[in-house]
């Protein structure tokens, strides 16, 4: 049995609407392509070029391209790229690879911080340049010494005329040393509000990326970033045209935030994946060790529930971190449940023999840490639950 | 001494003119004595395939195997001890705080209370390898990226899942 409800939704997503069935529907059809992807790229992370041209990565494009870019056909019907909408297309995506996803050209985390911040001109250059042929972006807020404790970021803008001189490192950098364009998070000046993000060129002198060898993922091109002296034009500071309050640390926020239920998605998808594969392999369980696979599949379902709940929330501009935070710890949590489960239930050396659960089992392992490690979102349950804020008021009636 | 390299040296004290073959069949030695292709490769592990070793060596070799996980798991800890240390946030290192310390006094008493188990059937050996797994999921969890890294703590830990799987998986019978 697979967490398919029919050929619909899998449970957990009952109460999406009819339009976005079908676009979850139109995804699973073309993400089993991104399987065949993801053990390409794990054996050679730089073979991507050579998939491209598949229709999932069209889904991505138009995911991760606000709409007003989007130049070509679309591969699926024309959706309103809302949180929810994300969380379907990444979850019925990453049920193929999320490997593929990570690996992929395009806009994405940038998407959101660049259109938040930029201005018109900041905007057309910065998708323009994506647009223009398969280019590769990255996201660099994460520091060696500090990881994603955005406040406490070292890196740092030093004026030089009418421009700015970056110095410093980034660590962990998907796709960093590959990119051909990025949006880095630097300090021009103490406090939060003295965080900027700026548009950087990885072709310009100073800048120096080197890949690092990672356990799975390996498509993603994780990657340990430096900046000597990078000149950025006072143009490529993104939201210049705002208070120094909503640019920079804002921006970085709105992007992280409003994209982690989708990060949340990618876990559930490949989780999911990792179940199905179980159940296509030993279709018959004893009854206790089928017991536990239920088990998962309930939990999967209650954690898809509550990312779906997540995402409407960010979708009318309630953005929780707390809650938003927990589905995206639960899912790890979940994924390296249901890898290791499956890998006892399939029998010894099942992971010589069953080479993409192999992969699965390392891949699922860095969504333990992607966007926040789980004790960081413990934290923020906790101080949710301090403000009051963790347990939403308007639920259903209790039935007590 | 890289965990490869350890996993060799227990194929040596074991067996001593051969690499131990699981009861499946499935023998994991480093690349340069077991010359199979597998995505462990790039590990520094290689895969072949020869006939069973006997249940007294297998036994053996399965103690063997988890005295080198609980090693990868205590090399594990002192990792962690320094990087931890080394990291500050808030004006503090992540090491004052309570909620590392707790997990890594969870870490160190699993493996104290492993290292008392004294496993002496296939079942008794794959429960505590599972226990071990856990220990080691929960130490990662306090490396955040640098747990993904090949060479590192979460690189050692994840061939030592591997080997566990092939060679203390007591099948459907005895688990």
């Amino acid at each position: 049995m697979t967490g398919l409800l029919g050929h619909d939704v899998e449970r957990g997503g009952e109460a999406l609407a009819e339009p976005l069935r079908r676009l979850h529907s139109q995804c699973r059809e073309v993400s089993p392509t991104f399987r065949e992807v993801g053990i390409a790229l794990d054996r050679d992370p730089d073979s991507i070029r050579d998939f491209l041209h598949l229709p999932a990565f069209g889904v991505l494009g138009q995911i991760f391209t606000p709409p007003e870019f989007q130049t070509g056909d679309p591969v699926v019907d024309p959706f309103n790229p809302t949180c929810t909408a994300l969380c379907v297309v990444l979850e019925a995506l990453s049920h193929g690879d999320p490997g593929a996803i990570l690996a992929g050209p395009g806009a994405g985390l940038c998407r959101d911080v660049v259109r938040e911040l930029g201005d018109d001109g900041q905007r057309e250059d910065f998708f323009g340049r994506v647009n223009d042929g398969p280019k590769w972006t990255f996201f660099g807020l994460t520091e060696p010494g500090k990881g994603s404790a955005a406040l406490e970021l070292e890196t740092r803008l030093v004026p030089d005329g009418d421009d700015w001189l970056l110095h410093g490192e980034k660590k962990y950098i998907g796709n960093g040393a590959r990119a051909q364009l990025g949006v880095v998070f630097a300090r021009r000046a103490p406090g939060p509000w003295g965080i900027e993000a700026v548009v950087v060129d990885p072709s310009d002198e100073g800048f120096t990326g080197e890949l690092l060898p990672m356990i799975g993922l390996r498509g993603a091109r994780i990657s340990h970033l430096s900046f000597d002296g990078v000149r950025i034009p006072a143009e490529r500071v993104l939201g210049r045209h705002r208070p120094p309050s909503r640019r920079g640390i804002y921006g970085a926020l709105h992007a992280l935030l409003r994209f982690r239920p989708g990060l949340g998605a990618m876990t559930l998808g490949l989780t999911q994946a990792a179940v199905d594969y179980l159940a296509e392999h030993r279709p018959v369980l004893p009854k206790a060790d089928q017991a536990r696979v239920d088990a998962l599949n309930d939990r999967i379902a209650a954690v898809r529930r509550l990312m779906y709940e997540v995402a409407a929330d960010v979708d009318r501009n309630v953005v929780n971190a707390h809650r938003i935070g927990s589905v995206k710890m639960r899912a790890a949590q979940l994924g390296e449940q249901a890898t290791i489960l499956a890998a006892e239930l399939l029998g010894p050396a099942s992971l010589v023999e069953h080479p993409w659960l192999e992969k699965a089992y390392r891949d699922l392992r860095a969504f333990e840490f992607m966007e926040g490690t789980s004790n960081l979102h413990r934290l923020s349950v906790f101080q949710g639950l301090l403000k009051s804020d963790y347990f939403p008021v308007d639920v259903d009636a209790p039935r007590y | 001494m890289s965990y490869p390299a350890l996993l060799d040296a227990l194929h040596d004290r074991t067996a001593g003119d051969h690499l131990v073959a699981s009861a499946s069949g499935v023998v994991v030695a480093s690349r340069d004595t077991a010359s199979g292709d597998s995505p462990l490769a790039r590990f520094g592990l290689g895969v072949d395939r020869s006939e069973p070793d006997r249940a007294a060596v297998l036994d053996r070799f399965a103690d063997g195997l988890l005295d080198l996980h609980r090693h990868v798991l205590r090399d594990g800890v002192a990792h962690a001890l320094e990087h931890l240390n080394s990291r500050t946030s808030v004006g503090t290192t992540l090491l004052d705080r309570q909620l590392v310390q707790a997990s890594l006094a969870d870490v160190a008493i699993e493996i104290r209370e492993s290292e008392a188990l004294r496993p002496h059937d296939a079942a008794t050996r794959w429960r505590a390898h599972q226990g071990l797994v856990r220990a080691g999921r929960l130490l990662l969890t306090l490396l955040g990226a640098s747990s993904f890294l090949v060479s590192g703590p979460g690189g050692d830990l994840h061939l030592a899942e591997v080997t566990g799987n092939v060679y203390l998986h007591p099948g459907e019978e005895d688990r």
